[in-house]
């Protein structure tokens, strides 16, 4: 049985679509297209944009299933989105102190995976010292090394975003 | 239960000495030294604990007795529970604006009805999990009487209670739920475009309510 989509876009799915128009990074259809549009939006919910998805843990680190169907939706209808602007100067600033973070990585699948997995283990556990949270991030996955897990915490920790509570 | 006790029976035998040679009726020590709730006594008898920590557990048990009594000799025989307060998590939501814990913010209709289609898709009453928009509420004008213009409250087919809240200006999360998001919008346009200032009240799981006024400003 085949759904008929709804005349109009919900708001949420709007949002969330001009934003990643504004990215320039949404790929529904590889792996690494869907890992990256994970990580993103779980990243932009921990800099105080919200978009209500709650992230589990799962291989690949933080994980929305529900997240997961907006984007085979949104697939369907980003030709209907435009970037999305915001209507206030606060959320302006947090969406582009979000886009500073990212710099050059917002299609870098290995540095989005190892920046959102160790901002999530550091959330669940916060008395678990740092180099045992590395330590385990590193052995997750066989392309992260102990380099790559260092930088990724001290681009958190420049965005003072290892301390205090998160909305994810 | 009364246990049945068998003449001749020697678990029935041993029971009936047992109960015989009851301590509590003949006032024997059941525990030996510690039943004298004596520290150092404790300390002898014991292997490997210090002393201070024997002193420490039997002060803690002292207090909890104390407090039993004065809890019961206050509260009768109710059972008094003890809730540890949660401190208020730090939000770090700067947007949807009605999420931020902002006391005041101002907004104009079109901005303050996207966000809250925007909350409303975060889940609700189904989705424990997520933010829930618990109630709007016109607090200026202080007289807001529903607009002659477009639909009667009654229009939207609720209870009465529910229809002369509306007509006040309080909306109940069950009728911002409760409703389609094209009829949403066309209701909530129609009592925002008389109304000046809103109360949105958003209940967080495991955190303190998000209550924000909303300044409404001209487009």
């Amino acid at each position: 049985m085949s759904s008929v989509p709804s005349p109009i876009l919900p708001k949420r799915l709007e949002v969330l679509g001009g934003l990643l128009r504004r990215l320039g990074t949404f790929d529904m259809s590889t792996f690494k297209g869907r890992l990256i549009l994970q990580k993103t939006v779980y990243l932009m919910q921990s800099m105080g944009i919200f978009l209500g998805y709650r992230f589990n843990w799962y291989v690949y680190g933080p994980y929305s299933p529900e997240l997961a169907r907006h984007g085979f939706e949104l697939a369907q209808r980003f030709h209907e989105v435009g970037p999305y602007e915001f209507h206030g100067q606060a959320h302006q600033k947090a969406f582009d102190r979000f886009v500073e973070f990212l710099g050059n990585n917002r299609r870098n699948p290995i540095w989005l995976e190892a920046v959102a997995s160790i901002h999530f283990q550091r959330k669940l556990n916060t008395a678990k010292p740092k180099e045992q949270i590395l330590q385990d991030i590193k052995n997750k996955q066989p392309y992260f090394t102990l380099e790559i897990c260092r930088d990724a915490w001290d681009a958190l920790e420049r965005a003072s975003l290892l301390g205090g509570g998160s909305v994810n | 239960l009364t246990p049945v006790l068998r003449k001749g029976s020697k678990s029935g035998q041993k029971r009936k000495q047992a109960e015989q040679t009851s301590p509590a009726d003949q006032g024997v020590q059941v525990f030996g030294k510690a039943s004298r709730l004596g520290a150092g006594d404790l300390v002898n008898s014991a292997v490997g604990v210090s002393g201070e920590d024997l002193t420490s557990v039997l002060l803690a048990v002292q207090s909890a007795s104390t407090e039993v009594a004065r809890a019961q000799r206050t509260y009768g025989s109710s059972i008094v529970s003890q809730i540890k307060g949660r401190p208020p998590r730090t939000s770090l939501i700067d947007y949807p604006t009605i999420l931020a814990r902002l006391d005041e913010v101002e907004l104009s209709a079109d901005q303050l009805l996207e966000e809250i289609e925007l909350l409303l898709e975060m889940g609700g009453p189904a989705s424990p999990e997520s933010p829930m928009l618990y109630s709007l509420r016109i607090v200026e004008p202080a007289r807001w009487v529903w607009p002659p213009d477009g639909p009667s409250a009654s229009a939207i087919g609720l209870t009465p209670g529910r229809i002369a809240e509306l007509e006040v200006g309080f909306f109940h999360y069950d009728v911002l739920y409760g409703l389609t998001a094209v009829e949403r919008a066309a209701l909530l346009a129609q009592i925002l475009a008389t109304a000046s200032t809103v109360d949105v009240n958003v209940s967080v799981t495991g955190q303190l309510p998000v209550r924000t006024r909303v300044i409404l400003k001209a487009d």
